[in-house]
């Protein structure tokens, strides 16, 4: 069974990953991990967190996948003898160091090899499973003939399927560096690759990717062997994680049932690409991308406020959802609920409720308590959309 | 003894530097390498190989044929693959691990496999003096080239002239405000950005524990070449120490908290 790998910035994200379907999730520690703007999980959220996932039999995996320098080695036995003493299920790492360490100091937990070790060949597949490596995770770059190769050796092996993509084969940049100063292989990345280069006498040089969706090809990775499809995006919202994780959870039960069409698979492809405000396309795995799978003008991204509230309960009695407010929304407007445990479904707001349930016409103020009359019952945690797609106009 | 590696990057002085007395030459092998204008047959090797692709497999099993009969002295490579097909081979080893090297308990680990590594330039001076005193072998140290940033496996040059109705070249020069200069090269294989003014770390000539010191000269003028490595003159180059005297930032997010 191919394993849904989630983001996970926060306690919330974690929650909100497993909710919405991930069977796992990854995040990093305050210390050792990329993505230092995410909020990041301190020593005992990290416990916290592992406890919560086993008690709902889901699994981390700890991210300790900066590039070290002399002096970040201080701490990171500790570190690692942490990790195992709250017996989380494994780490994601490329710095060499890290999985002799792991091997060395006898630690239980297994050891995935990040994209950052540029991985697409069994030779080096070897080299890694014979320091202790249980898994790896393909680079972008990775082809589908590559793939296979790589998943015949017997390793685990784990692919990204959605979210943002570097220019780079991950690891072999620090454009972040030469601008910024910031260290992009020790979680301060700028994002230069994002930025318009001057060239003399002809337009600005951009080379900013689409993002990756593998959409099209989720049924051919199943059948392929991939063990885990990961998602990108430790700091993305939470309704960003439940929306992507609810995509790709839907779409790996549909294939797995020979139910997944090309129009559901086109109806989730808007939902995505809604969803993170850019294009996204399936990158390198089944050719060398060109022209169609970059951006050219600057940043070609709307922001939307799609995401108007999160359902706080149901009131069964009156027939009325309590939602806190995310933006603007007002009456007459047509809307979605979508949860883990439901089938999407429209709606027109007809009347809103303050908190002390006096009518009001808008609701204009993130984190308002409103409540909505509707004659569908909700669950927590699910979510109100402004409605932009008819699942109808696909299928 | 030769303790200069110095790649080739252009055909008519190889033999000019074939007689400087301390110098080792490296060549980037053709089809095997992203970046170089200038790429050589294996047959034409008869010092150093240099090989900083990513390789997959068809291309591993293409350059295990090709090194099967080379007289090369030894070989420069980034994949972790390739030790799997030079191990037995009798030639020097020497990991590049572009922006990867940035440790010594790395480093040591690595070359439990290898001969040597080079030692990342995206570090500073003390960065790399403790490194070269804890490394259980001699490494190579990068003094003087162009400082790679980054490498994609897309043709991000050809992509843009496509998209810009423009001719495509495959090498060009470009900014970004605050002023920073950009070299690209590109080839069937990828693009890789330098930074545009050369790298000069000659103040790291004198350190201890080196196996060579490695002059990558992409784009420098061939007038430049041999008053560079004879004689250290960098009068006329536009040069930089980059991060030697920077150190990078490594907890951003304690900045913006």
């Amino acid at each position: 069974m191919t394993e849904l790998l989630a983001p996970a910035g926060d306690f919330e994200k974690l929650k909100f990953a497993f909710l919405y379907g991930a069977d796992a999730v990854y995040f990093g520690g305050q210390n050792f991990s990329l993505r230092a703007n995410a909020k990041n999980f301190n020593l005992e959220e990290m416990k916290e967190a592992t406890t919560y996932a086993h008690s709902i039999n889901k699994k981390v995996y700890i991210t300790v996948n900066i590039v070290f320098h002399n002096q970040d080695l201080v701490g990171l036995d500790e570190y690692l003898k942490y990790l195992d003493s709250i017996n989380v299920d494994g780490i994601i790492a490329s710095d060499i160091l890290v999985i002799k360490k792991v091997k060395e100091l006898n630690l239980n937990f297994s050891v995935c090899l990040s994209t950052q070790a540029s991985l697409l060949n069994k030779r080096a597949v070897k080299f890694w499973k014979n320091l202790g490596v249980s898994r790896v995770v393909m680079a972008r770059e990775a082809s589908k003939e590559q793939i296979k190769i790589i998943k015949d050796t017997g390793i685990e092996v784990e692919t990204f399927i959605h979210g943002a993509m570097c220019t780079s084969f991950s690891g072999k940049c620090v454009l972040s560096n030469y601008v910024t100063l910031r260290d992009s292989n020790r979680g301060g990345c700028a994002q230069i690759c994002r930025w318009n280069f001057n060239v003399l006498d002809k337009p600005d040089l951009t080379i900013t990717p689409k993002d990756l969706n593998m959409i099209p090809f989720i049924k051919d990775e199943i059948d392929l062997g991939v063990d885990s499809f990961k998602i990108e995006g430790r700091m993305r919202s939470i309704y960003y994680i439940s929306t992507v994780i609810l995509c790709y959870r839907r779409m790996i039960d549909a294939a797995l049932n020979n139910k997944l069409t090309s129009n559901l698979e086109n109806y989730y492809l808007n939902i995505l690409n809604r969803c993170a405000n850019r294009e996204s396309t399936p990158q390198f795995y089944d050719k060398l991308p060109g022209v169609d799978e970059q951006y050219f003008n600057s940043r070609e991204e709307l922001s939307n406020q799609d995401f108007l509230g999160l359902v706080l309960g149901y009131d069964k009695e009156n027939k009325m959802v309590i939602l806190e407010s995310r933006n603007y929304f007002k009456v007459g407007d047509e809307v979605q609920f979508f949860g883990p445990n439901m089938e999407t479904f429209n709606w027109t707001i007809n009347k809103i409720y303050n908190e002390n349930l006096e009518e009001i016409d808008v609701s204009r103020h993130p984190k308002a308590i409103v409540k909505i009359p509707l004659n569908k019952a909700v669950e927590k945690d699910d979510m109100m959309r402004l409605k932009v797609f008819d699942k109808n106009d696909f299928l | 003894m030769k303790n200069k590696l110095v790649t080739v990057i252009n055909r008519e002085i190889i033999n000019d530097l074939r007689g400087i007395r301390d110098v080792e030459l490296l060549y980037p092998l053709k089809s095997f390498c992203v970046g170089y204008e200038i790429e050589f047959s294996i047959d034409e090797i008869d010092g150093y190989i240099l090989v900083n692709r990513i390789l997959e497999d068809k291309d591993l099993d293409i350059l295990e044929k090709l090194l099967a009969n080379s007289k090369a002295k030894g070989i420069v490579f980034d994949d972790i693959g390739i030790i799997e097909i030079v191990k037995d081979l009798p030639m020097t080893k020497i990991l590049l691990l572009d922006h990867i090297a940035t440790n010594y308990e790395s480093i040591n680990y690595y070359l439990e496999y290898v001969d040597s590594v080079i030692i990342s330039n995206d570090l500073t001076k003390e960065e790399i003096e403790e490194i070269l005193k804890k490394a259980n072998k001699p490494l190579v140290v990068n003094v003087f080239g162009l400082k790679t940033l980054m490498y994609s496996r897309r043709l991000l040059l050809s992509n843009y002239a496509i998209y810009r109705n423009l001719k495509i070249e495959r090498k060009m020069d470009a900014t970004i405000s605050p002023l920073k200069y950009f070299k690209i090269i590109e080839n069937d294989y990828g693009t890789k950005f330098y930074a545009g003014k050369y790298f000069n770390g000659l103040e790291l000539l004198n350190c201890s524990n080196v196996l060579f010191y490695w002059y990558d000269l992409i784009d420098l003028e061939q007038d430049k070449i041999l008053p560079l490595i004879k004689d250290n003159k960098i009068d006329d180059i536009n040069s930089d120490m980059l991060f030697l005297d920077k150190p990078t930032i490594y907890k951003v997010g304690d900045i913006n908290d």
